[in-house]
């Protein structure tokens, strides 16, 4: 793949990322918000609202049909975080015109659609449509309902509200189910007008295309209505204490297998030199299938199916999730405590330290192979570092980490939250 | 070997080897990782069959039991060999076929032989047998506490009346304990055999290589028993209980699956990857985003973000699921039923129809950007016997008219229900 072009066309920084490989184009729109988490509710509604209430459109056969005739044009929109930010991204994908005979604006209808669906939803009396906020507050309500029918899904979620309850507004869920009684009309429309010229915003196209066409389309439908303004882009902090008492959350649901969640944190920040030794440390410690604890709970203990790590390199968060039976709970806790244990006495193979290391050069040779990974990688480097995403120097990183390194990434880990959803009654929360 | 052109810069080299194996390559130079799939065509389903003119019974989930021996055959440490190469080693059961898989960045033909090498005989100790029983076991505990699994459990013993339909893929923990070393020996020695396999491989490859290393592979010059002819019996009574209600602890909200049964006579008289385009045509025509069904159920508000439909067609039975959480239970289930009896009785939408073509074509060129995605394609056209360059071809060639054999199925005896409630407690 091509090295980005950067240029600024209408005040909008546009970053080019070209490439011969892939068979679509991506349009991605990024909005980025003041940091923290106020309004977070009214910024992950948003990307529905938007999506799903277009005036030209107002039903889903209209909207639907006009894509279809655009070859399947799929748009979508999500709320997720850079930093302590929250971006909301508004996407269009579609196949290249290069394979369809006889078609040549698709390019440019699918850039004019985009627009549409940020600057110009339905309203009523300068307001989103009460109707609009009424069914975002329902789905969120209906999503909730939903996860709390997975047991999987809930007892992950009452995880969560543990580890992050001694880590205020760090917590980053969409939507924030404890706070949907803030978000009124108002609060929403607000947040929209906000959106459009309160955000700082950048464009994002991949693919294979003509830079000088492409110049001219945003030229001409790129809407006066989005404007950018210099927010910065700031890290999230996470407080870490080395020596703390872990909390410890037992509940009772009516389960067959208990689910365990270990939580620990790390002072390891995202892209920090550290942040390669770190993933290859997940690796050894869960993240494959000769893995530490995979090999000790699963393969000689014959004490679980499922257990994993997880590194949330964002979040400086590592998550063992567990599922064993009732009389094995405290056994499986003690080996995955006795598993951090022992990497961090540096008592892991060669071979093991290899594998896991070439684990994590094969996801990220693998990034060349996703355009829409390669897209977010170089989103966030923009955003955080403000500079380009280089792949080949992170391979080299990785390429570098030596045993060492993984021993001081295990010994910055400090154990959180142990969380377990066990039989009985119906779960708390 | 035949060459196929999938796309103007797509191409795909089939070729049949000796010992019978039936081999795909997709080769995707400017990718760094390759897929491989092996295709055993012995899935959950095959319970009871004639091999050649003997009656065989196997208890439910031995093709899964196998699947994870597999990976310890012939004392060989599989996902170990693997691990070494940075490679990702995988398998799945599912009700028609067992799928082994691994994807790598490099090394790919020694990988591709340790691979192939494993399946060429099998040797499973006891000692395996039990430890993987164990983790089996726990494996289908985890379903166990799943409503949305006990919900669909009990829609397929609804509709149909034979174990080895209904059956879970894994079995149950007592069919698991009933499975043993010589069943598992018997069922590689019939169902292991290359005219029973396909092999599919995408990415950064050579053909011309692949297929060198695989003719010249002790895999393909083994002397292969003769293939026997294996025939799957399945009982095709039909059940009375259309409709069920059930309470459970664990229901939030109620869950709602309504269901439409393909007639056995259809399964059995119609090529199954004409009646999957054919029905995948009255899905999206009937329930698809942009069908008028969606903006009714949306304008009624009846539509919410756990809706969704799951069209199933194996080789022995096929079916639509459609599923809802919802609280307005009467009013929808009163609402599905007419728009599920109005397939038959009214006319389909046939400007949606022609619409959606481009649709098809667009999302057809889209799959070759991810590597997953075209390899599952290919799997798929392989395993129903399907180049993949006709696949979207008779999509397209389906005419409007040749749906309506098939939305005349939408009648009282093909539909289904099961609602689930949250118990009220006293």
């Amino acid at each position: 793949m091509d090295q980005p072009i950067k240029k600024n066309i209408k005040g909008i920084d546009v970053y080019y990322i070209k490439s011969d490989k892939f068979k679509t184009i991506t349009w991605s729109f990024v909005f980025v918000h003041p940091s923290g988490t106020n309004h977070i509710n009214e910024y992950y509604f948003l990307s529905d609202i938007l999506v799903d209430n277009m005036k030209k459109y107002p039903t889903f056969v209209k909207k639907y049909r006009y894509l279809s005739s655009l070859y399947g044009l799929d748009a979508f929109s999500s709320a997720t975080t850079i930093g302590a930010n929250i971006v909301n991204q508004f996407v269009v994908t579609y196949p290249n015109e290069i394979y369809i005979k006889g078609e040549d604006s698709l390019s440019e209808k699918a850039f004019i659609f985009l627009n549409e669906i940020i600057t110009d939803p339905k309203m009523r009396e300068g307001k989103l449509t009460r109707k609009v906020y009424q069914d975002s507050i329902d789905e969120a309500k209906q999503s909730f309902n939903i996860l709390k029918s997975d047991k999987d899904m809930f007892a992950y979620y009452q995880f969560a509200k543990e580890y992050y309850s001694d880590k205020p507004n760090l917590q980053y869920n969409f939507p924030d189910n404890d706070r949907l009684k803030e978000v009124t009309l108002d609060s929403l429309t607000k947040v929209y007008f906000d959106l459009l010229d309160q955000n700082r915003v950048s464009l994002f196209v991949t693919g294979k295309f003509d830079e000088s066409k492409f110049d001219e389309i945003i030229q001409t439908h790129l809407s006066k209505q989005i404007q950018s303004q210099p927010i910065p882009v700031e890290n999230r902090i996470y407080p870490t204490k080395k020596i703390k008492a872990p909390k410890m959350v037992r509940e009772t649901s009516n389960v067959k297998q208990a689910r365990i969640y270990i939580g620990y944190e790390t002072d390891i920040e995202y892209y920090s030199d550290m942040h390669p030794a770190m993933s290859v440390f997940n690796d050894i410690f869960g993240g494959f299938d000769q893995s530490i604890l995979f090999m000790d709970i699963r393969e000689r203990s014959n004490l679980a199916y499922f257990v994993y790590s997880h590194y949330i390199p964002d979040e400086q968060t590592i998550v063992v999730p567990v599922l064993t039976d009732f009389d094995h709970e405290e056994e499986v806790i003690e080996k995955v405590k006795s598993g951090l244990k022992q990497i961090q006495n540096g008592e892991f193979s060669d071979a093991l330290f290899q594998q896991a290391k070439n684990n994590a050069l094969t996801s990220l040779y693998s990034i060349y192979d996703s355009q829409p990974i390669y897209l977010m990688q170089h989103i966030k480097t923009y955003h955080l570092q403000n500079r380009r995403y280089n792949l080949e120097e992170r391979i080299k990183l990785y390429e570098s980490i030596t045993k060492e390194d993984v021993i001081q990434a295990a010994n910055s880990l400090v154990l959180d939250t142990i969380y377990v959803m066990t039989k009985g009654g119906e779960a708390n929360g | 070997m035949v060459k196929i052109q999938a796309l103007q810069d797509e191409f795909i080299y089939q070729e049949t080897l000796s010992s019978g194996l039936r081999v795909a390559i997709h080769p995707k130079p400017d990718f760094h990782n390759t897929l491989v799939t092996l295709q055993v065509g012995f899935g959950g389903t095959c319970l009871f069959y004639d091999v050649d003119d003997t009656r065989m019974e196997i208890p439910a989930g031995v093709a899964h039991f196998l699947e994870h021996l597999m990976f310890h055959n012939n004392a060989f440490d599989l996902p170990e060999r693997f691990a070494q190469s940075g490679a990702e080693i995988n398998a799945y059961t599912s009700k028609s076929l067992t799928a082994y898989q691994f994807k790598t960045i490099n090394h790919i033909q020694s990988l591709l032989s340790d691979f192939l090498g494993n399946f060429i005989e099998c040797g499973i100790t006891d000692e395996v047998i039990e430890k993987e029983r164990r983790i089996i076991e726990y494996e289908l505990l985890m379903s166990d506490d799943s409503v949305h699994y006990d919900m669909y459990q009990r829609l397929m013993r609804m509709m149909y009346s034979d174990y080895s339909v209904h059956s879970d893929v894994g079995g149950t923990v007592k069919d698991v304990r009933k499975i043993d070393r010589s069943i598992l020996e018997h069922v590689f020695e019939t169902f292991y055999h290359p005219k029973n396999c396909t092999l599919i491989i995408t990415g950064n490859v050579n053909a011309e290589e692949i297929i060198t290393l695989l003719q010249n592979h002790p895999y393909n010059q083994k002397i292969w028993p003769r293939f026997p002819h294996i025939n799957p019996i399945i009982s095709h009574k039909s059940r009375r209980i259309h409709n069920q209600t059930r309470y459970a602890e664990d229901v939030t909200e109620p869950l709602i699956t309504y269901a439409v049964r393909i007639p056995d006579e259809m399964m059995k008289s119609v090529d199954k990857e004409f009646l999957h385009i054919a029905f995948g045509s009255i899905v999206a025509n009937v329930f698809g985003m942009g069908s008028s069904t969606f903006d009714y159920l949306e304008k009624i508000k009846l539509m919410n973000v756990s809706f969704y439909t799951k069209l199933s067609v194996e080789k022995t039975y096929g079916h639509l699921r459609i599923f809802i959480q919802t609280n307005k239970v009467k009013r929808y289930q009163k609402v599905m039923k007419e728009i599920l009896l109005n397939v038959a009785n009214k006319p389909l939408d046939e400007e949606f129809f022609h619409i959606n073509k481009k649709n098809i074509i667009g999302n057809y060129i889209t799959v070759f950007d991810s590597l997953s995605r075209v390899h599952d394609l290919l799997c798929n056209t392989m395993s129903e016997g399907v180049n993949l360059d006709e696949y979207v071809d008779h999509i397209l060639n389906l005419k409007f008219e040749d749906m309506d054999a098939f939305r005349r199925i939408f009648v009282p005896e093909n539909i289904y229900s099961i609602i689930y409630k949250k118990i009220k407690k006293n």
